[in-house]
């Protein structure tokens, strides 16, 4: 086998790979790939809620099993000048607004 | 490898895979090739992992694939394996998109989608979670009725003693394929890898995936115990994932040295060429 032919393998190798790549992302976008993974979702859900049939409840953990610190999704803290002055005396100053048809 | 080698003798053709092993065997090789770029592409979404019950951004992970920015606001990747710390720049930790470096777990030519989303990774990954288990089903069902795991799987007696290991090991450094009729069953060493990759690797890998659902925790409990948690579980997959790569590494290696025509001939259309035994 000549170095020439490895080298045209070589290049039919990158090349076949650069072509699998994009094809793949273009298969991804198909409105037949999206209804055949929606077949897979099903599937999913479907076995899960058959497992789930006895009303399973969510795992509990003891405290030593959870981190030191919790992760909180978006903010943990509202940031308003409002929020941080009704903070400071632990909302004792906070009053709720009862208006409307409530008698 | 060459052409003369082949027609010194004419070589007998005999019949090597079974239909079901082959046809078990594409659907495996697509469903791993998917499953790993889109494991990879839902890694991304968070690429560090944690041993234990717990782990998110403030705990100690234990692999991490991240980015840094320097003083003067250039972009590096950095791999974290416990304590050590690896440069990896441009492929893991932080990698070019569009000639940007971006912080980014894996780079984009190792994950499906190549663009960043966490969704499509998902049901990529859970479509051909399923396609795997019933094809590897399919496959344990057909290997077990048909005796083709205790026949060509598992090893025998004499197989496994260890003179006979440190030959075939010999062999295998020497890159010497077997030869005549030993080339028609699996050698030891082969059979040890498939036996673990079938019996071990893939079944951790469905367990471990199990054990990160939600609903799965709810319904088999035990499976988080097994793992010692759900961050253990996760860091077992990933584990698991690069003991695959591994195997299809060797696997195809081994495949070019015993003859890539012949080998892939013998996989798709199940037959296979005896290469007479050579006198040295």
């Amino acid at each position: 086998m000549s170095g020439d032919g490895f080298s045209r393998r070589r290049a039919l190798i990158i090349g076949a790979t650069g072509l699998l790549v994009s094809g793949c992302d273009a298969v991804g976008r198909s409105p037949n790939a999206r209804r055949l993974l929606r077949v897979g979702e099903a599937l999913s859900m479907n076995t899960q809620r058959a497992l789930l049939i006895n009303n399973a409840m969510a795992r509990e953990f003891r405290p030593d099993q959870m981190s030191p610190t919790f992760r909180v999704n978006g903010s943990s803290e509202a940031t308003s000048d409002e929020y941080q002055r009704l903070r400071e005396n632990d909302f004792r100053d906070y009053r709720l607004h009862i208006t409307g048809l409530v008698r | 490898m060459t052409k003369s080698d082949d027609n010194d003798v004419a070589p007998a053709r005999v019949y090597r895979h079974s239909l079901a092993t082959r046809v078990t065997h594409w659907v495996n090789a697509f469903c791993v090739a998917i499953l790993l770029l889109s494991g990879l592409q839902i890694l991304n979404a968070h690429p560090r992992l944690y041993w234990g019950q717990y782990g998110a951004n403030a705990d100690t992970p234990f692999i991490a694939f991240e980015a840094r920015r320097n003083s003067v606001g250039e972009m590096s990747g950095v791999t974290r394996i416990g304590g050590l710390r690896f440069n990896t720049t441009g492929v893991l930790g932080a990698s070019e998109i569009d000639g940007a470096m971006q912080a980014r777990g894996f780079p984009a030519w190792l994950t499906f989608p190549a663009s960043r989303s966490l969704g499509a990774g998902r049901n990529w990954h859970f479509f051909f979670a399923w396609a795997l288990v019933l094809n590897g089903l399919l496959y344990l069902f057909i290997s077990f009725r048909r005796g083709h795991v205790r026949r060509d799987l598992l090893p025998r007696r004499a197989e496994l003693k260890p003179a006979h290991l440190l030959h075939e090991i010999g062999q295998h450094a020497r890159l010497k394929p077997p030869r005549g009729a030993a080339a028609l069953s699996y050698n030891t060493l082969q059979k040890l890898a498939y036996l673990s990759v079938i019996f071990a690797l893939m079944p951790l890998m469905v367990l471990t995936g199990l054990s990160m659902s939600p609903g799965m925790n709810a319904a088999a409990p035990i499976l988080i115990d097994l793992f010692g948690g759900r961050q253990s579980a996760r860091t077992i997959h990933f584990l698991c994932a690069f003991g695959i790569v591994l195997f299809v590494v060797v696997h195809v290696f081994e495949v070019f040295v015993a003859g890539v025509w012949n080998e892939m001939r013998s996989m798709i259309t199940g037959w296979y060429v005896v290469k007479p035994e050579k006198k040295a």
